[in-house]
């Protein structure tokens, strides 16, 4: 029974310069308990879906498709619903918590707000205790509800925002790049936190980041997206290490293996940017970097399609990808 | 640890990319300024007027408002063909008053920021670059004093006793006057907001590599802080010239003006006096007053316009 | 935090000092022979010049006479006006509500009426709101205010009839009590509103731009996904925010409150300190201008003062630093 739904998903941005196509049609389900991680570059467009998920687009933001929560369209919900669902089953973590945190405030006012926003009835004191309780559960001490942002290590602040995030106990947890902005021993302990509240509260969990390496660890199934569009589907283990896309395959490749001197001698970088979203290239969006090009390519954008077992990718070397022949 | 000096011909052609670089800057600039329409709205109107006080004694005859010529003139005209902004309580033609009146208010508008800005400008720097030393401590008490006089009642007094050169003669009673006095009561503002760009921008990355590949402080300052801080000092500066140009115009008005000359503010002052108010003679105590709106309006416009363009945290964000 | 409230204590007596000394030797710089030149013209005797100098504190060196002038002034008495030779105290104390009235009232309107505008331009940006709100107070912003008060009371004064056309009080009446006091609000609503309209144009500009840098932080984003209104998230983290900028602009420019509206008091006649100021200003009349100059900077300093104050407690970062 899939907990959330999202089927053909589009957002065009509006700008100055005309509409920029950011997400062209994305397809994927989360199950309950599960962690779906989604991979790709800065510009794919990853963060517009977490975006689009708690319907946090900018107004005049151009959005189709349909985001089902237990059945629910998101994106056809009332304002007073929405308002409702969100935090409460619906939550998100974003990266650079200094900017996510409102500098005036203290922190466990932040974290509070939420709480009375979804429990009316709820007492002060009881408020008091739930934030006590949601900073031990991330590491921190209770005593640091009355600190200030700017007061916290980067570390600290980041679970702040995942103690807040859980503050209502959400169904879904879309977690955008929280550890971007984090040295590595601290992004350890954070993943490490991520996992161990995924299984104490059977939490279900959008990843999203540009780091592969870091999906294989907490994602049961990784979902790669290219240009808008998602390019390669499955669990996580397989599609690190047997791609179906070249472009996962390049993504895989960029990071050395350790143990393997030749990839730590040799890594292999894709050349070329990622295609300008206003002028995007006929056909497969990924043929001019592509090394396993071929000239149907650049007429044919392929679809995802079934690659194995619970995998799909949108490649025209997949065996059961249908082009021209 | 001092730089090798590089070949003659290096230099020469490290400065004409600098020089391309720096026009290219500035045709950038100009499209981007190009589309604020408000900004361009007050550009073409400035333009408009300066246009105006420069060629004012081609439009409009002094003559016109000489107390001697008119005497036979008839008074409080309204509008009319030979008149078209009327006439005065002495049969002067207002409108050759409000073209002339133009001079006043722009040069002494300008040169007052130019000086205040100037002041301003060394001011902020130099508390800047060395903030946290007692040179910065000393300057800045100097700053909040400045901020600290009531500047508009010191305008008054020191216009209204100055009047013998003073200041190794350049400052001479009449525009002169003035000109100082608005000039050393408005700089305080601009010292401020420069000082805490310079405070920022030193304290970025880039300056501290600059420093660990042994740049002295004039290299500092020349190429990392001021190309960071021009853009401000301009933006603020044609922010400053509406502040100026109220002021000279609220002393004219005063009647603390140089009384040898037209300005908008004199022209106000003379219409009260005259008893525009009781007659509603509004041909005489609108125009000098829509002047005054028009030129300080064009420069806020033109300042919003580059602040918005110069300062990257206002742009408009691009997703 | 305490310390360092009582440090910014320290510079602003600090500051009082300087004032004291620069107001004392401007004035006796700038006019070094005021008995002089009040009885120009006038043949006064030795004794007779003697006599008036020592009554306005002019004799001895100055060191002697600043030092007299500080002691007299910590005693509050701030000598006699050259004009009627009343004591200044009594002049400015006569002279001090008016202006206080007039432009205290106008501020707190301005500000009001200008931070709301601007919140309303801004969060509207750039939708025909916030080009209604920007153009108005921008015009606004430009004109100068006694052009503004010369229109008004064409308009209002003398076509509509409305309001008085200057003074406190009317000439002719002998109302008593609150009669009385209600038309002093009516001689005050035209200059009132000519202040008004004069101040919250730079109000609503800068909330404007203060709003619209804050908007496009992600903590707001954070405050929807939440599940706050838009208002609320507009007024509990935004304008919070936003406010900073503002409440030092509001803080500063009371301290300009009395020395603020010269040109209005003017045109309407209004006898308060600005026109005091003005009057004085053609004497000079010394002890009236080194009073009043006084007073205008002590309360700039002070407003200094409880804006720094303000600011610390609204912006936590600048406290714990």
């Amino acid at each position: 029974m899939t907990l959330l739904s999202v089927e053909e998903l589009a957002v065009a941005y509006r700008t100055s310069q005309g509409t920029v196509p950011a997400v062209r049609g994305a397809t994927f389900t989360l199950d309950p308990g599960e962690t779906l991680g989604i991979a790709g570059e800065s510009g794919c467009g990853k963060s517009t879906i977490a975006n689009a998920m708690m319907r946090l687009l900018p107004d005049g933001t151009a959005v189709s498709g349909r985001i089902l929560l237990d059945g629910e369209d998101i994106l056809t919900m009332k304002p007073g619903r929405l308002r409702a669902v969100r935090w409460s089953e619906l939550a998100i973590v974003f990266q650079g918590a200094l900017h996510a945190l409102n500098p005036v405030r203290r922190v466990g006012w932040q974290i509070g707000e939420a709480i009375e926003l979804h429990e009316r009835a709820i007492s002060a004191a009881a408020v008091r205790a739930r934030i006590a309780s949601l900073l031990e559960r991330v590491g921190l001490p209770a005593e640091r509800a009355d600190d200030y942002p700017h007061q916290l290590s980067g570390g600290q602040r980041q679970r702040v925002l995942i103690a807040m995030a859980l503050a209502c106990n959400p169904s879904v947890l879309i977690a955008d790049e929280p550890t971007t902005a984090l040295d590595v021993m601290v992004q350890a302990q954070v993943l490490e936190l991520l996992q161990e509240l995924r299984f104490a509260h059977d939490l279900s969990m959008i990843f999203i980041t540009h780091d592969l390496s870091l999906l294989t660890y907490v994602c049961e199934r990784i979902a790669v997206m290219y240009a808008g569009r998602i390019v390669e589907e499955g669990p996580s283990h397989e599609v690190f290490e047997s791609p179906a896309h070249p472009y996962t395959a390049a993504l895989a490749a960029a990071f050395p293996t350790i143990g393997d001197r030749a990839s730590r001698m040799a890594p292999s970088g894709l050349a070329g940017d990622p295609p300008d979203p206003m002028d995007l290239p006929s056909g497969c969006a990924f043929a001019p970097r592509c090394p396993l090009v071929e000239d149907r390519c650049r007429t044919f954008d392929v679809q995802l399609t079934d690659a194995g077992d619970a995998r799909r990718a949108a490649c025209i070397h997949v065996p059961a990808a249908t082009g021209p022949r | 640890m001092t730089a090798t000096t590089s070949p003659p011909t290096e230099r020469l052609a490290s400065r004409r990319i600098a020089w391309i670089r720096r026009r290219r800057a500035l045709a950038d600039l100009w499209r981007r300024f190009r589309r604020d329409r408000p900004g361009l709205f007050g550009l073409v109107v400035l333009t408009l007027i300066v246009f105006m006080a420069v060629a004012a004694p081609l439009i409009a005859d002094p003559a016109r408002f000489d107390l001697l010529a008119v005497r036979d003139i008839e008074e409080w005209q309204s509008p009319n063909s030979s008149h078209w902004f009327g006439t005065d309580d002495n049969g002067r033609d207002v409108f050759a008053m409000f073209v002339h009146g133009s001079r006043v208010s722009l040069l002494v508008g300008l040169t007052a920021a130019a000086i205040a800005i100037v002041i301003g400008s060394l001011f902020g720097l130099t508390s800047g670059y060395t903030a946290g030393s007692w040179l910065d401590r000393v300057l800045n008490r100097v700053t909040e004093w400045f901020l600290v006089i009531p500047f508009l009642p010191l305008a008054i007094v020191l216009v209204s006793v100055l009047d013998e050169p003073t200041l190794f003669g350049l400052i001479k009673p009449g525009l002169g006057v003035i000109v100082f006095v608005i000039g050393i009561t408005s700089w305080p503002g601009t010292a401020r907001v420069i000082r805490a760009q310079v405070m920022s921008v030193k304290e970025r990355l880039y300056v501290d590599r600059a420093r660990a590949l042994g740049a002295n402080d004039r290299h500092v300052i020349t190429r990392h802080i001021l190309p960071n801080v021009t853009g401000l000092i301009v933006a603020n500066a044609t922010l400053t010239v509406p502040i100026t140009i109220l002021t000279e115009s609220t002393l004219s008005f005063l009647g603390l003006g140089d009384p040898t000359r037209q300005s908008w503010g004199r022209i106000l002052n003379e219409a009260k006096q005259a008893g525009a108010i009781t007659r509603n003679a509004w041909w005489y105590y609108l125009p000098a007053g829509i002047g005054i709106l028009l030129v300080v309006l064009a420069f806020t416009l033109i300042g919003q316009a580059l602040e918005t363009i110069l300062n990257p945290k206002l742009r408009e964000r691009e997703s | 935090m305490l310390t360092l409230i009582l440090r910014r204590l320290m510079a602003g007596v600090v500051m009082i000092l300087f004032v004291l000394s620069f107001n004392f030797f401007l004035f006796r710089v700038v006019e070094s022979d005021p008995v002089g030149s009040l009885y120009r013209g006038r043949n006064i005797s030795a004794e007779q010049r003697e006599r008036i100098q020592e009554r306005y504190g002019l004799n001895g060196s100055k060191p002697e006479q600043f030092v007299k002038y500080v002691r007299e002034m910590a005693r509050g008495n701030f000598g006699y006006s050259y004009a009627n030779n009343r004591p200044v105290s009594t002049l400015i104390r006569e002279k001090l509500w008016p202006t206080l009235w007039l432009v205290g009232i106008s501020t707190l309107l301005s500000t009001l009426l200008g931070t709301i505008i601007g919140i309303w331009s801004a969060w509207h940006r750039g939708s025909w709101r916030d080009y209604l709100g920007t153009g108005t107070t921008m015009l606004l912003y430009a004109m100068p205010d006694f052009w503004l008060a010369m229109i008004v009371l064409v308009w209002f004064g003398r076509e509509m009839g409305w309001f008085p056309l200057g003074g406190l009080e009317d000439p002719s009446s002998d109302a008593v009590g609150l009669t009385k006091l209600l038309e002093n609000i009516h001689h005050l609503v035209l200059p009132g509103l000519v202040l008004t309209l004069s101040y919250l144009g730079e109000y609503a500009l800068v909330m404007r731009s203060s709003l619209i840098e804050v908007m496009g932080e992600d903590y707001l984003t954070v405050a929807r996904a939440k599940g706050l209104r838009d208002k609320f998230v507009r007024s509990r983290h935004a304008v919070r925010n936003a406010m900073l900028p503002v409440i030092t602009l509001i803080t500063l420019n009371f301290g300009f409150v009395l020395g603020g509206a010269i040109a209005v008091e003017s045109i309407f006649s209004i006898p308060g300190l600005g026109n005091a100021t003005l009057a004085a200003s053609k004497g000079p009349d010394l002890p009236m201008l080194q009073a009043l100059f006084l007073l205008f900077s002590v309360s700039v300093i002070v407003m200094n003062i409880v804006a720094e104050i303000l600011y610390m407690y609204f912006d936590p970062r600048v406290r714990t630093r």
